[in-house]
């Protein structure tokens, strides 16, 4: 059960994954909330614990009781960033949502920066500027965004946790298991406007990082995930078919070699393992061709038309006007709603 | 010609997706409204401007204050001619639903020849560009998609890339439109039951802008042929989908496991038997997927009904569907 505060509405709500990585919980809050009392809008903290964190719920207990506008969703168990993002945004009140790590990723009072982005846009993305980063940390970010790019992404630092959403923007993707890193790239598909926002650097984040080693293969696993999800959703075949079509092709010359051979230079077909090898591709190439088929069965059975597509404004002429415009019209969950078909 | 609605309703909505065509949008407007004057009929036009990058929205949107009857539909971003087709239909309110490309190659006077046949009964129209004002690379590319199109799927449709094509309007807005399956709303519907007629159209050469077809989406088509021949086969039979494959690996595998392990031991029936190994690995693999497939048809009612989509495929593969000529 959540601990909330109870008062009014507010116009900003500030979500903090509390993960394996925090620092001091009451510096950390004293120096967002600092930042954001620039803005002179009401806010609100929404802290989400991944986990039994007993150091950090007493600190902020202790800040609530003071009357701070915090509330506390603690989780039992781990369940990733985005459960806990997904439970963060459910308790917040507010319209605009400012997504900030309970660490020191760029200067506090520069967050509010990402708050005005949203004026003209749906997601505002921070990226650091790394003028004053270790070099360590630097190649690895320049590693990490050429990755990217196999996503399509154009974002400088997908790395930076320190983002701003519109409520409407984010409320699609909760619901699905997404890599938060990614985010900004799921939105930009769905046809909402995702600005980059550059903030300074806090000093604290320019010291060399080390990250287990597993961090680095779920990141390649989340960049796989991300990239098919954002290229193939509405046509797998296209995917498994090419990657099955190779596979099987590659096979099948294999094959006609060793015919070749076995006629031409009277060489057994069954004493060699190329056999099995081109037979192993050939197999192989079908079973993902085979997939892909029934991935593609699950996407038609299940996309409607407008499921596909998110419309952003019409415009018309209305009885007693020469002109209207509708704005904003949501036409999209990303991956696609349960409809009718034939 | 077409009867009128009198109530008011709209009896045609013409579909036009429009991406960076910021040089025909106007053309293309006046062009319409021509074509459509007299039609004795209440339509509307509803101009979707796909992520434009140039003033494609802009020029459209000022001509709504001159034109009452037209709508313009902007998207959040590109997302493709299938879904920017789709958008347009869903928004579309006529009982008719015409789409045509944004380009001028099409010409909106075809519009009511179209309509015509729509009123005599049929479901749905599609045009035939017989003389096509195309590169010949792409005419030929395309007369081959067609013809693979035409043998894979069991209906022939002349010309499925032409975008002028009528639909009633209940047809249309019940198929999934997703991928770049506008190409396949001919052959798809006819598997449906419905009515197809095809008309030669006029085909204009580009005059602004330039083409956004290119050689991957060829590659891209083929494989979406082969994907909707196996949807098809799967709402057919939803076990047995894949049954020949399946019994050809299991006769493969078999007869090679029974030589490499009952004829004679020896080095080389080892891969003889591996080989055999393999085939009837990929039977029991294609067994279990076709269980899946049963799984998912008995589990999901929705599938039940695509099946009749594919229930007669076999029956179709000789076209019979009704071909008109340009002034027949």
């Amino acid at each position: 059960m959540a601990l909330e505060v109870t008062e009014s509405r507010k116009s900003i709500s500030v979500v903090i994954v509390v993960g394996d990585r925090f620092e001091d919980t009451e510096t950390i809050y004293r120096s967002y909330s600092d930042g954001l009392a620039l803005a002179q809008s009401e806010y609100e903290f929404v802290y989400v614990m991944d986990g039994f964190k007993p150091t950090v719920l007493a600190a902020l207990n202790a800040l609530r009781s003071r009357g701070e506008p915090i509330i506390i969703v603690p989780l039992p168990r781990r369940f990733g960033e985005m459960a806990c993002l997904r439970e963060g945004v459910k308790h917040a009140q507010a319209e605009r949502i400012l997504v900030l790590p309970p660490y020191l990723q760029v200067m506090p009072e520069s967050t509010l920066k990402l708050i005005e982005a949203l004026d003209a846009a749906d997601v505002a993305v921070a990226k650091r500027d790394r003028r004053a980063d270790n070099v360590i940390n630097r190649l690895r970010g320049r590693g990490f965004r050429r990755m990217a790019r196999i996503a399509g992404s154009s974002f400088e630092d997908l790395g930076c946790v320190a983002r701003a959403f519109r409520r409407e923007a984010v409320a699609d993707f909760l619901a699905q298991d997404i890599p938060y890193a990614f985010l900004p790239l799921f939105a930009e598909r769905a046809g909402f406007v995702v600005a980059e926002v550059s903030l300074a650097q806090a000093a604290s984040d320019t010291t060399i990082r080390s990250h287990h080693p597993s961090a680095y293969f779920e990141s390649v696993l989340d960049l796989v995930t991300t990239a098919f999800l954002l290229k193939f959703t509405n046509k797998p075949f296209r995917f498994f078919g090419s990657i099955g079509f190779c596979s099987a092709i590659v096979g099948v010359l294999l094959c006609v070699q060793l015919v070749v051979e076995r006629f031409v230079w009277n060489t057994p077909m069954n004493e060699r393992p190329l056999l099995i090898l081109a037979v192993l591709l050939i197999v192989l190439g079908i079973q993902i061709g085979t997939v892909g088929l029934i991935a593609e069965i699950i996407i038609f059975t299940r996309t409607t038309a407008k499921s596909t597509y998110r419309i952003r404004q019409i415009v018309e002429s209305a009885p007693g006007k020469p002109e209207a415009r509708r704005t904003g019209e949501q036409r999209s969950g990303f991956l696609g709603t349960a409809g009718e078909i034939l | 010609m077409a009867d009128d609605c009198g109530d008011g309703a709209i009896k045609l909505s013409l579909v036009v997706p429009l991406y960076n065509e910021a040089d025909n949008v106007s053309a293309l407007h006046d062009a319409i409204s021509n074509a459509l004057a007299g039609l004795g009929a209440n339509y509307e036009i509803v101009f979707v401007d796909d992520g434009s990058k140039d003033d494609t929205f802009r020029l459209a949107a000022d001509r709504v204050a001159l034109d009452p009857r037209l709508r313009v539909v902007r998207l959040a971003r590109n997302y493709g001619q299938t879904a920017a087709m789709a958008a347009g239909i869903q928004e579309s309110r006529g009982t008719v639903i015409v789409t045509m490309d944004g380009d001028l190659q099409n010409d909106p006077a075809d519009v009511p020849r179209l309509l015509a046949f729509i009123d005599e009964g049929f479901d749905i129209v599609v045009g035939w560009r017989r003389k096509r004002r195309d590169g010949a690379v792409r005419v030929f590319v395309s007369k081959v998609a067609n013809q693979i199109m035409t043998h894979i799927m069991g209906v022939r449709v002349r010309d499925s890339g032409c975008s002028l094509k009528a639909f009633r309007s209940e047809l249309i807005k019940s198929l999934p439109l997703y991928g770049e399956m506008h190409r396949f709303i001919p052959a798809l519907s006819t598997l449906a039951g419905a009515r197809l007629a095809q008309i030669e159209v006029n085909h204009h050469p580009r005059r602004f802008g330039v083409s956004k077809y290119g050689f991957t989406r060829i590659y891209k088509v083929m494989l979406d042929i082969i994907s909707i021949r196996m949807l098809l086969s799967y709402a057919w039979r939803p076990f047995l989908w894949h049954s020949t494959m399946t019994m050809i690996a299991g006769a493969i595998g078999l007869i090679l496991v029974v030589a490499g392990f009952g004829i004679e031991q020896g080095q080389a029936l080892v891969v003889e038997a591996t080989v055999g190994m393999l085939f009837l690995s990929l039977a029991l693999f294609l067994v279990a997927w076709g269980l899946i497939g049963l799984l998912m048809a008995s589990s999901d009612r929705r599938i039940a009904s695509f099946a009749s989509l594919a229930a007669d495929l076999n029956s179709r593969l000789k076209p019979a569907e009704k071909e008109l000529r340009h002034g027949s």
